[in-house]
């Protein structure tokens, strides 16, 4: 199973499998909540690795990912268009669009063990546009 | 893979030896409606802390400069400081991380009687609101 992430709306940023390890989809309203709440929050939790290009063969968009996580929320281009792909059997089994995402928790670990490092990245729509996020599956890639 | 921490003003710099991982992070409250200006940029740096064998040839060991720096008073100027990560790959600076106000958040010192040598944990925070001073940039050589 397989990855492709799609960012635009600022520097486009585009990972495949080779450094994409695991997406996750969360659709959240309140634990506390008495009936179907009408504050919803949709969150995308995208991890990877961070491959470091050494002969700039391949550019290594995680530095835009960590410029993205910095960049602060009076710039237009703090909310970016975000795809996900889930492709499995040249099938897209998921396609997450998400058009005005923001980042909530961006989170880099290195270390002197494994050779390359790990990156997480936790992204929300703004919650007043939830509606406007394209959620689709199951079709020919 | 090879972590380099330095800071300046007054001057910290960390053998190679001596660090072994990092954590990088960036987050604003999870439970936000949209991107707000309240973001926590963080750097935590866990490591070594062996003897210093400066006086028979090999390398020393910096990190009780950092044992130092955690108990400076916030009202003095030397609490905050200007840190440079740099990860080292292949000749190549990979990463480079900047927080020119950094300040000790947390930090602590580890022994037991088993491992032989000590850990510390740093965890270092941009002072809020300079958050623009905030650099992460790789890719170039050395």
């Amino acid at each position: 199973m397989g990855f492709r992430l799609k960012v635009t709306g600022g520097k486009d940023i585009e990972m495949n499998e080779g450094i994409l390890t695991a997406v996750n989809f969360i659709s959240e309203t309140p634990e506390n909540a008495n009936a179907r709440s009408t504050d919803l929050g949709v969150i995308l939790r995208i991890a990877g690795r961070i491959n470091f290009s050494l002969g700039a063969e391949l550019e290594d968009a995680t530095v835009e990912l960590a410029n993205w996580a910095l960049m602060p929320s009076d710039q237009a281009n703090c909310y970016r268009n975000v795809q996900i792909q889930v492709v499995s059997g040249g099938q897209i089994v998921r396609q997450y669009t998400y058009p005005n995402a923001f980042v909530m928790d961006y989170m880099e670990d290195l270390n002197d063990e494994e050779g390359v490092g790990t990156w997480t990245l936790l992204l929300k729509q703004k919650k007043d546009l939830t509606d406007k996020i394209e959620l689709k599956g199951n079709f020919e890639a | 893979m090879a972590l380099a921490f330095s800071t300046a003003d007054p001057a910290i710099t960390l053998e190679e030896e001596s660090t072994k991982k990092i954590i990088f992070r960036v987050e604003i409250p999870q439970d936000s409606r949209a991107r707000t200006k309240d973001v926590g940029v963080t750097l935590t740096v866990i490591g070594k802390i062996m003897a210093d064998t400066a006086s028979a040839g090999t390398a020393a060991d910096s990190t009780a400069k950092l044992m130092e720096w955690s108990v400076v008073p916030s009202e003095k100027k030397e609490a905050y400081r200007s840190i440079t990560l740099k990860v080292k790959s292949g000749g190549i600076v990979t990463r480079q991380y900047e927080m020119p106000n950094a300040f000790i958040v947390d930090y602590s010192e580890n022994f037991d009687n088993a491992d032989g040598i000590g850990e510390f944990v740093l965890k270092l925070q941009q002072m809020k609101n300079k958050l623009a001073d905030v650099k992460v940039t790789g890719g170039f050589s050395e």
